[in-house]
């Protein structure tokens, strides 16, 4: 068995992966370049079990007031996780919320959760819409009583804990068991870092590449297309929704407009853009960056230095952002909807 | 009055967390009669953190995992057994609240389970104290006062350390008149978020034990 684990794991780095592997956990694999993840796997590891269970959790609506709204209500897997074509989401009732829901990748990586960083911990983010009363309009008490009415989750509950008691403790880890292995990594991008078939970019891509890293990466930072800062990106506010980002929670004046620096990964199929959705396309998104800069006293230091583009190399960085997408991880059989 | 309750073994002792209002225990939706007010409690609940025992040497002995949500309206929660002996003790110090590293380490369990009704969902953190009820003089929805105090991050922390020395009844009460002395409770009647606000809250709140030092 010995000799099994130490082929088995020399495979795996001769391959250039890291992957924290441990008897009936399942592997949490990523690019070994890449840096460590923030959260702490080991701290609640993920069994198959457990992965099933979080699975569930995500895509039942039980999780909403009236069982209509599920986490995947808003976060769709063929779209990065996210809820296309909607600026902002609608959640139970048609009520509609403030902000664009954010798409679902990388999250171990994470030091902060939601547009303005007021979660603090992926194992308590999702409790934000469960119980916005936009979103599920409901609560963790209620939820965990009727866990423990469903034998479904009785089984689930117990075979991931060792006993079939549903609280709200083991509900939220459950929870991020699953989407902890919600990892992107093999796009056309990461297979041209990699050398790897698949991974030429044509010419286009490479003057975009060449752009990005000369326009964009100081904020949208390789491997993760985010360095996790918070910043003010030149949004004017919207009149109709107010929201200042991080100040909500901080109440720090310098603060004001700052809001999480979002990962590209994928942006392809994750449109509308910004945290209230206000662009449709990546070519407004760039429009906004060459000639829509609203000044404020806490613009970022980034966006002072990016100058008009050209058509040209709006469709050069287009082409670029493309070669973000991972088809790999938007039809990956594990993350979709459970059919047992 | 209260005795001590102590085991056979001599090793441990019961404390009760006791919640009273000028010294007499409180009741669920009973009415209090004061000089110009009347109110009446719906929910009184607290965290208590960190425990350490004083002993007669002065030596700080910390309480492994003592972390209570005490309910003043369900005695279960009230009535906690702890690891020792009452004649060895001097003094039990310990934090209204939750620390910063428990609120920033994820999904806890047992009295801490989010689950609890004591934890913000909008913005993570523990709320320490839940505090609510009616009363006539407030000019508010059904008359409520309603007062969450938490938050964990500076610059307005609302954990508290308390220290009490022991006392023959082996009881740790806190009294609600105190607080309600303290505070505008009438003109700033609802309370749901940290700032400085809570603080100053916090501080009239840990400020409300009985003997505290």
């Amino acid at each position: 068995m010995n000799r099994k684990i130490i082929l088995y794991s020399s495979i795996i780095i001769l391959l250039g992966f890291t992957t924290l592997k441990k008897e009936g956990i399942l592997p949490f694999t990523y690019p070994d370049y890449w840096p460590k993840p923030y959260y702490d796997i080991d701290k609640n590891p993920v069994s198959e079990s457990g992965f099933q269970l979080g699975r569930h959790l995500f895509y039942d609506p039980l999780l909403s007031r009236d069982n209509t709204i599920s986490c995947a209500s808003c976060h769709l897997q063929a779209t990065g996780f996210t809820h296309v074509d909607h600026d902002l989401s609608h959640g139970i009732d048609d009520r509609i919320g403030k902000r664009n829901s954010q798409a679902l990748m990388n999250l171990a990586w994470n030091k902060s959760f939601m547009w303005d960083g007021s979660i603090n911990h992926i194992e308590v983010q999702a409790l934000a819409p469960i119980e916005d009363p936009n979103e599920m309009d409901s609560n963790l008490q209620t939820i965990v009583h009727q866990l423990n009415q469903k034998k479904k989750y009785k089984t689930l509950f117990h075979n991931t804990f060792g006993d079939s008691i549903a609280t709200g403790q083991r509900t939220l880890l459950a929870i991020t068991q699953f989407v902890v292995m919600l990892t992107s990594y093999n796009s056309k991008y990461d297979k041209f870092i990699r050398k790897e078939k698949g991974g030429n970019l044509n010419e286009q891509e490479t003057n975009g590449y060449a752009l990005f890293n000369q326009l964009c990466a100081s904020c949208h930072q390789a491997p993760l297309f985010t360095n996790q800062s918070f910043k003010n990106n030149g949004l004017a506010v919207d009149p109709t929704l107010l929201d200042w980002g991080k100040y909500n929670h901080t109440k720090n004046p310098a603060d004001s407009l700052l809001f999480r620096v979002p990962t590209l990964r994928n942006i392809q199929f994750t449109k509308p853009y910004m945290h209230d959705g206000r662009f449709e396309s990546l070519y407004e998104v760039l429009e906004h960056y060459s000639e829509g800069i609203h000044q404020s006293p806490t613009l970022s230091e980034e966006i002072r230095i990016i100058k008009p583009l050209t058509n040209k190399e709006k469709i050069d960085l287009v082409a670029f952002l493309k070669t973000l997408s991972d088809y790999e991880f938007l039809y990956d059989e594990r993350f979709n909807y459970p059919r047992n | 009055m209260r005795g001590l309750e102590e085991k056979q073994e001599n090793n441990s002792t019961t404390i009760r967390f006791s919640t009273t209002f000028n010294g007499e225990e409180l009741q669920k939706k009973e009415w209090i009669i004061l000089e110009k007010d009347s109110l009446q409690f719906t929910k009184v609940r607290y965290y208590i953190s960190n425990i350490r025992f004083i002993n007669k040497q002065n030596k700080s002995i910390p309480c492994e995992e003592c972390t209570y949500l005490i309910d003043a309206f369900d005695s279960e929660s009230q009535d906690r057994e702890l690891p020792i002996a009452i004649s060895k003790l001097k003094k039990i110090q310990f934090d209204l609240g939750i620390d910063e590293n428990t609120n920033t380490s994820g999904a806890h369990g047992g009295d801490l389970d989010p689950a609890n009704g004591m934890y913000w969902s909008w913005q993570s953190g523990y709320i320490n104290a839940k505090i609510e009820g009616i009363s006539p003089s407030c000019a508010t929805r059904k008359n409520k006062f309603q007062f969450h105090i938490g938050g964990y991050a500076a610059p307005n922390p609302t954990i508290r350390t308390v220290t009490i020395p022991i006392q023959s009844s082996g009881e740790i009460q806190l009294d609600l008149a105190t607080f309600f002395k303290k505070t505008a409770w009438t003109k700033a009647a609802q309370l749901m978020r940290p700032g400085k606000e809570a603080s100053a809250l916090a501080s009239i709140l840990s400020n409300s034990f009985t003997n505290h030092e």
